[in-house]
């Protein structure tokens, strides 16, 4: 019997049929991770107990003859940004290496009541900040298709997991790109919900207007699965919605006549030949199911990156505050005063990413440079989300490559951070403008490493983005990771 | 070029303690960075074409103070580094004048 690159769909299936216990199915994932972890280290911390004891529980209920809640029995992973409570979550930061969490981030606590198995946390870039997972103090995410390159950051460890199958699906955040872009490089499905859908309550904060969470999965159908189960109001986060959620069986209606918009000036931002070629060829694929192509004008979405470096680094110097050494985490014992535990707890806690975007935040915010910076980057936002709204009045989605090309090298662009933010560069303004986005694995770079291409969607309308990557995907048989293999 | 006395300006305004290989390198970075965010002053942007994402946000919370029990709290003190008697230890906030 093999557990290799089971979805959602077919492992509750299998359950239901009892041709395997939720415990071999567990263990099927433990083993993986245990044997794999030294090299691709996609995880932080592992729950073999928990997640076994939580099998029992499903079989027991399953041997009963009682139905299965949502996502019961389902293994998967959640990025180490997210609290679960009574485990350590660390940011992949050495400042929290110790922190035991309090409680359930929301979106934990939906997983749990929807009856997913938790199997460990996934490696991420230290307080998500970082595109290639090198970042982590845990130790960089090696790419499952090329140990010798990053699998995309910041929610590399749970794209990595999930293309090397050591766990059905993961939840990662995304605040410029940090779910799409490491499931482009990584080959598997990465979707960011619209800012709004899904609560921030439990998650660690980077970039409190952008952050959101979103799963990164196999395929498109268990990402809006997911998505189900984990979106909706929460009072402990004010800026979450009560809208209604697309349904599964909306995915398959067709896509005849649906308007997809190209950017012209998303293809002067610097992709790679192979990645405009994927979405040429996408545009054939929809043109031939009836979809309406369209080119659009997005003129001033070159600004999207630069407002990003702007606001972004300006939160964290905000959220990063509180990082004293008094009330958590880490606390250096040399220091003299109360001035000096501050001062030394944090120059030995954060790395060096972290402490660029702290002095990039004080100075955009600076007396002097408020305006110029801070007050104009909030501006461009406005203008920017104007401008998407006024092109979602011509189409209903944008089609453009996920990432300019496939997965750099370890250490290629660590020393050159302004490189390193422009892998973000296609990704980020759906953030800024508070849009809906996924990503979905196209095709094989002439390096054999995946590409992706990206679905962009207005505000609160995700069912139009993941019925188009539903039927994308399903047309494709781009490989997983295991056929390769083989 | 930011000045060195800029970057320890800025780590001292974060509360951070840096090296002085990282002044270094932390200068050539932030400034080649902000070279890049200063594209956004190239774009004049009218005061009329600004308007705020019209989202249905959740309402205020109620104004009431909402209570932890015991147990929370104490969960809570016991995640400070240093603790004694249910209550978070720190140096000294203010220093004896000399």
């Amino acid at each position: 019997m093999s557990f290799a690159y089971l979805t959602i769909a077919q492992i509750k299936k299998r359950l239901k049929d009892k041709e395997f216990s939720a415990r071999e199915l567990v263990e099927y994932y433990l083993n993986k991770i245990e044997t794999e972890n030294p090299e691709l280290n996609a995880f932080i911390s592992i729950d073999r107990e928990g997640a076994l004891r939580s099998a029992d529980e499903v079989d027991q209920k399953i041997a009963r003859g009682e139905t299965l809640r949502e996502l019961e029995g389902i293994p998967c992973a959640i990025k180490d940004l997210l609290l679960v409570k009574d485990h350590q979550a660390t940011a992949g930061s050495r400042i929290l290496a110790d922190y035991i969490a309090p409680y359930d981030a929301e979106v934990v606590q939906r997983l749990k009541n929807a009856g997913a198995i938790i199997l460990g946390k996934n490696n991420c870039d230290e307080f998500a900040m970082g595109s290639s997972n090198e970042t982590s103090a845990f130790g960089p995410v090696k790419n499952p298709w090329n140990q010798d390159y990053v699998p995309g950051g910041s929610s590399g460890g749970s794209a990595a997991a999930v293309a090397a199958d050591q766990c059905v699906f993961s939840i990662g955040t995304d605040t410029g790109g940090s779910i799409r872009q490491p499931a482009s490089f990584c080959g598997v499905v990465g979707f960011k919900p619209t800012y709004g859908r899904v609560s921030r309550n439990g998650v660690i904060a980077m970039t409190s207007s952008l952050d959101q969470v979103g799963p990164i999965t196999k395929n498109v159908e268990d990402s809006a699965e997911v998505f189900r189960v984990i979106a909706g109001e929460d009072p402990l986060d004010a800026t979450t919605v009560n809208l209604p959620l697309p349904s599964l069986a909306e995915l398959a209606h067709n896509v005849k006549g649906l308007k997809i918009g190209l950017p012209k000036e998303y293809f002067n931002l610097g992709s790679s030949a192979e990645a405009e070629q994927v979405v040429a060829k996408a545009v054939k694929t929809f043109k031939s199911w009836g979809a309406e192509i369209k080119e659009v004008s997005l003129p001033r979405t070159t600004y999207a990156l630069a407002a990003y470096y702007v606001l972004m680094p300006a939160e964290v110097s905000s959220n990063l505050a509180r990082y004293d050494g008094i009330r958590f985490g880490k606390r250096v014992p040399e220091a003299k005063d109360l001035e000096e535990i501050y001062r030394l707890t944090r120059g030995q806690g954060f790395g060096k990413e972290v402490k660029r975007r702290l002095l990039i935040g004080a100075y955009v915010l600076s007396a002097g440079q408020k305006d110029a910076y801070y007050a104009q980057a909030r501006k461009v936002q406005q203008v920017l989300a104007a401008d998407y709204a006024k092109v979602f009045q011509e189409v209903d989605i944008l089609l453009s490559p996920t990432t300019p090309g496939p997965a750099f090298k370890l250490g290629e662009n660590l020393t050159d951070p302004l490189t390193m933010y422009l892998a973000d560069i296609f990704t980020v303004s759906a953030n800024i403008a508070g849009l809906c986005a996924i990503s979905v694995p196209a095709e094989l770079s002439e390096s054999g490493l995946p590409l992706g291409l990206q679905f962009i969607g207005p505000a609160f309308d995700e069912e139009k983005i993941l019925r188009a990557a539903y039927h994308y995907q399903t047309s494709r048989s781009f490989p997983n990771l295991g056929e390769i293999k083989n | 070029m930011l000045t060195e006395q800029e970057v320890l300006k800025l780590a001292a305004l974060n509360k951070l303690a840096i090296t002085d290989d990282e002044v270094k390198s932390l200068q050539k970075d932030i400034t080649s960075i902000i070279g890049y965010v200063d594209k956004l002053q190239e774009l004049k942007i009218n005061k009329d074409s600004l308007l705020f994402a019209d989202l249905d946000l959740a309402g205020p919370r109620h104004d009431v103070v909402v209570g932890l029990v015991k147990s929370e709290t104490e969960k809570l003190v016991k995640m400070a580094p240093d603790t004694q008697d249910n209550l978070i230890v720190t140096k000294a906030i203010f220093n004896e004048r000399s």
